[in-house]
């Protein structure tokens, strides 16, 4: 596991994500409280036996993140899922995808 | 210059009996671009996980994921969970568990290619295929009690052992289903309807598979080595006889051949288990409340399923992150489209074989 700043977020993907090496599993989120969020990129590696690589950061929930989806194109997946699901903001990604207006608000979002 | 229409696709068509839409922008019979919904059915089945429902019945609550892969989202939440908890299972279990993913592959293949062969406008394929299919939902019936939802797998083991009747159940089945399948890999190679006339269509070359992510038999078809049970230690799949299956040219005649190669090849690790197993325990007794994470794949019928797991040493887990195949996939689906005539739109994403009862889960 390998801690970033989101500020770096980019540019630690870019050095390290090679498509045909390395595999996005998805982005995960988990709220900690206190406006406190937890992401986690996860990555495997191909032909490799239990080889995990995961970047984390811990975050508010009032920053704007920066999206991956210009290195990663299917991460729009995960990235629209964690807007719906927990209000994240992120850059360019909008709501919508899994939640319609009559839904729940960020239903995954204890601190809410 | 050129008209372009907006086409829907969805969300219900009579090509795919799951609530997904398309909007396909079509020039012509060109689909130029492509608009998706995949949230018509979300569950909150995660939050259901961490607020309703204590870590010991969170294996049976996953299993409601989807109809098709229960037993793949049961058998990754356990692992998961038995990571956390230090449960060491011992070769018996192991063997049990990868003989219901394998049964669970092949009916999930084979319901695919029916559905396939429906697209295709050849109804009666799609009959005999279903029929076919009984053969395997039998075995599953028999060992583990129930039809579709098998609850089968527990944290510690399995519920049910094995008995010589299903065992000779199984061993009959099986060996009448491979003969089906070496029929059917015939008339999917050769007959118009359901082969020829999908050669290069809806192709995914393979330096796409990877720069889409792409999972499973999608992935395989286009000749890229993505299959979790060749990543993966955490069951003994190189002891049973797995070999991966692939293709060349991703198109909807080689998905379509991947998955036959890929149920032969299930047949043989079934048959191999069977074989080879031994009198044992199927329950490891433990103690304790999970404290810590989890990471854990498994290759489902539609590729990768991840679990993440999160625990604070209660009966309730902090957090339950399910990732399933269709879900990444979905980008590599529109790019397929992009291109496509829109008369193979349904052909083509029932071949993809997607899930939306996982994806919005």
């Amino acid at each position: 596991m390998q801690e970033i700043k989101i500020e770096n977020l980019i540019e630690e993907i870019t050095s390290f994500y090679d498509p045909k090496l390395h595999h996005f599993v998805c982005l995960n989120a988990n709220d900690l409280g206190e406006n406190r969020l937890k992401l986690q990129w996860i990555f495997t590696f191909y032909n490799q036996e239990d080889n995990y690589q995961i970047f984390w950061t811990i975050c508010s929930f009032d920053e704007v993140l920066p999206t991956i989806t210009k290195i990663i194109p299917s991460a729009i997946m995960s990235e629209a899922e964690i807007v719906d699901l927990f209000g994240v903001q992120i850059k360019d990604i909008q709501g919508g995808l899994y939640l319609d207006e009559t839904s729940p608000i960020s239903p995954l979002r204890c601190s809410i | 210059m050129k008209k372009t229409i907006t086409i829907p696709l969805g969300s219900q068509h009579i090509s795919l009996l799951e609530p997904v839409r398309f909007n396909f922008s079509c020039e012509n019979e060109k689909i130029t671009d492509v608009d998706y919904n995949v949230g018509f059915v979300h569950r909150g089945i995660e939050k259901a996980c961490t607020e309703k429902f204590e870590y010991k019945q969170v294996g049976y609550v996953v299993a409601r994921v989807c109809g098709l892969c229960a037993i793949t989202h049961t058998m990754a939440y356990t692992l998961g969970i038995e990571h956390i908890l230090n449960i060491k299972t011992n070769k018996k279990i192991d063997y049990l568990r990868i003989l219901m993913l394998e049964l669970d592959r092949i009916h999930s293949h084979l319901l695919c290619l029916a559905h396939t062969a429906e697209n295709s406008g050849f109804e009666g394929m799609f009959m005999k295929i279903m029929g076919d299919r009984e053969l395997v939902m039998d075995i599953q019936e028999a060992i583990s009690g129930n039809r579709v939802q098998f609850d089968f797998v527990c944290i510690g083991g399995v519920n049910r052992d094995i008995s010589t009747e299903c065992e000779k159940l199984a061993f009959t089945n099986l060996a009448l289903l491979d003969k089906k399948v070496d029929d059917l890999i015939g008339k999917f190679t050769s007959n118009w309807s359901t082969a020829l006339k999908y050669k290069n269509i809806g192709a995914l070359s393979y330096d796409d598979a990877f720069n889409f992510n792409a999972l499973g038999p999608l992935a395989r078809a286009a000749g890229a080595a993505i299959d979790v049970r060749a990543e993966s230690s955490i069951l003994p799949y190189k002891e049973v006889g797995y070999k991966m299956i692939l293709g060349q040219n991703g198109d909807i005649y080689d998905r379509n051949l991947v998955r036959l190669k890929e149920i032969k090849n299930s047949i043989l690790m079934c048959q191999n288990i069977l074989s080879g197993l031994t009198e044992g325990e199927i329950l490891v007794k433990f103690k304790g409340k999970p404290n810590g994470e989890s990471f854990t794949r498994l290759e489902a019928p539609r590729g990768e399923i991840f679990y993440y797991l999160n625990a604070n040493g209660t009966n309730m887990l902090q957090r339950v992150r399910i990732k399933t195949p269709t879900f990444s996939q979905i980008p590599g689906m529109v790019e397929i489209f992009k291109g496509s005539d829109y008369a193979d739109a349904p052909a083509i994403l029932a071949s993809f074989d997607p899930c939306m009862s996982c994806t919005a889960k």
